[in-house]
């Protein structure tokens, strides 16, 4: 006779072998969940107090955003322009040099290397000739795996209104759940990101990095803003280990007009250490470093001048990514 | 290894056990499944710091509360215990219908949902999450021989419901075959479903 347990074994409802819960290397949704477990990025020195002035002088322009944007109450819209993120001087400060020595020391500690893949929240604006720009958040996730193959996974989240529905590009833009799939693409095996800029892995040393950063975005070697715009797209497609973090900041601290702006709680809670570069004819950034690695948190480019044909004014945000690992 | 690493590893390691963990015990979607396991890894990332060298018990146990907590929360805890014995017979006569005619599981799930739901937990656990006994008392918070006991008792209870349901229904376990038997196992399905409503 058959043991008992022998026979409920057999009646295992959920296999092991088959079907969506089997045995498998993680698919997009749970990478998007380890990334996303609560507090994993910095908490220590989260400063919500920050956050929620952000978040309720950001209201105020919800009303108005949300009469752009049809059959929506205006009340339940989460995005909405994001304000520039506000430098505190202090102290405290901790000088760009200082960042690159702890930064090149954090490297000799643990030379790890860079990753391929990605995780990062953006902000950007859909502006239209005599319509109010609308701001479009959504959080970016892509891995790759030892066989080549891959992911990348687009989802409309606002992390400053969890819960909330968020605006998705369209003609026109419209909102959509919070969480929505945005777009999912899955590489097999063997392409190992080859469509994508940057695939070849970066090398070790500022200059050399430099000169790398200028093949794909040609100019980065000569003009600091197309340097400071090939470090933004670079860290969309890598995440880089202590030695490129090092390299990376040491390139910035070689940017000629770059100053120090004091501390920054982005809009994650996360505290830095900002850096402002303005720059012909119209941007200035504020580029986000953690003082204790030299980890850029964040690259926000603001615009200087009123452009009235779009509706933006001096100081509106224009482009916003904060990476998230 | 800093404890977050250490954490990465074993939500890589075993996400797929737990997701399986929850799904057998909730009587929902994939998303449901899915919002429960989310828990599940925040609660335990909360407490990561507890984390055992061996995680996977303990990731069983942490689950164990949230999925309490979860269908509970909706008023259903009890009423989806009492379902899932009938797991497989509700999910349109999968079990019944297969061609693979022998299949006990129809059966044993009767067998099994007949049980007290503790005893149901002590077997489902070593059966389909294939735990040793040394796990078992992990995930339920008591000593090895305890552990051991409870099995045992559980063990007893299921052998005894299963000689009962074959002597009612006389049809061999593991042996069943043919039409006639397909339709005695429709019949039963039909009741295990209305049961689970009750």
């Amino acid at each position: 006779m058959t043991d008992e347990l022998d026979l409920l074994r057999e009646a295992n409802p959920v296999s092991a072998d088959t079907g969506p819960w089997r045995d498998r290397p993680l698919n997009a949704r749970a990478e998007l969940l380890l990334r996303q477990l609560p507090s994993r990025d910095r908490g220590r020195r989260t400063v919500r107090r920050v956050v929620w002035s952000l978040e309720a002088a950001a209201a105020a322009t919800v009303l108005a955003l949300a009469l752009t944007v049809s059959g929506t109450p205006s009340s339940a819209v989460a995005a909405s322009r994001p304000l520039p993120l506000v430098a505190h001087a202090s102290r405290a400060d901790v000088s760009l040099a200082e960042i690159v020595r702890r930064a090149r020391t954090a490297a000799e500690e643990s030379p790890g290397k860079s990753e391929r893949g990605s995780h990062f929240q953006s902000w950007a604006p859909s502006m239209k000739s005599g319509e109010d720009p609308v701001t479009l958040p959504r959080e970016s996730l892509t891995r790759w795996n030892a066989d080549g193959s891959g992911f990348a996974l687009e989802v409309a989240t606002d992390p400053r209104h969890p819960g909330r529905p968020v605006i998705e590009d369209g003609p026109p833009p419209r909102t959509v759940h919070e969480g929505k799939v945005l777009s999912e693409e899955r590489y097999p095996p063997g392409i190992n990101s080859a469509n994508q800029d940057y695939f070849e892995d970066p090398p070790a040393g500022a200059s050399a990095l430099r000169a790398y950063l200028a093949v794909w975005s040609p100019g980065a070697d000569r003009d600091p803003a197309e340097l400071l715009s090939a470090v933004q797209s670079f860290l969309t497609v890598w995440t880089p280990g202590p030695r490129q973090r090092a390299d990376i900041v040491t390139l910035l601290s070689g940017i000629e007009g770059i100053r120090p702006a004091g501390t920054v709680a982005d809009r994650f809670g996360r505290e830095g250490q900002g850096f402002r570069f303005t720059s012909a004819p119209a941007s200035r950034y504020l580029i986000v470093l953690d003082p204790d690695d030299g980890r850029v948190l964040d690259i926000e480019e603001t615009i200087t001048k009123a452009d009235p044909e779009y509706r933006v004014k001096a100081g509106d945000v224009m482009s916003y990514t904060a990476y998230i690992s | 290894m800093s404890t977050d690493d250490a954490f990465d590893d074993a939500y890589r390691e075993h996400y797929w056990a737990v997701s399986r963990f929850v799904a057998r015990r909730l009587d929902g979607q994939s998303w449901e499944v899915e919002e429960v396991v989310a828990e599940v890894f925040s609660v335990a990332w909360r407490r990561r710091a507890e984390l055992p060298e061996s995680p996977l018990p303990w990731l069983y146990g942490v689950a164990r509360h949230c999925l309490a907590n979860a269908v509970r929360g909706k008023g259903r805890y009890r009423r989806l215990l009492a379902k899932l014995g009938h797991y497989e017979v509700t999910r349109e006569g999968r079990t019944v219908a297969s061609p693979d005619a022998e299949r006990p599981g129809s059966w044993v799930l009767e067998a099994l949902s007949r049980l007290a739901e503790a005893d149901q937990e002590v077997l489902r656990l070593t059966t389909w999450e294939e735990l040793t006994v040394e796990e078992l008392g992990i995930v339920l918070g008591c000593g090895r021989s305890a552990a051991a006991m409870r099995l045992h008792r559980a063990r007893r209870r299921l052998r005894e419901q299963i000689e009962t349901l074959r002597r009612d229904d006389r049809v061999s376990v593991g042996c069943t075959s043919g039409e006639g038997d397909r339709a005695h196992s429709s019949d039963r399905a039909e009741k295990a479903h209305k049961d689970g409503h009750a």
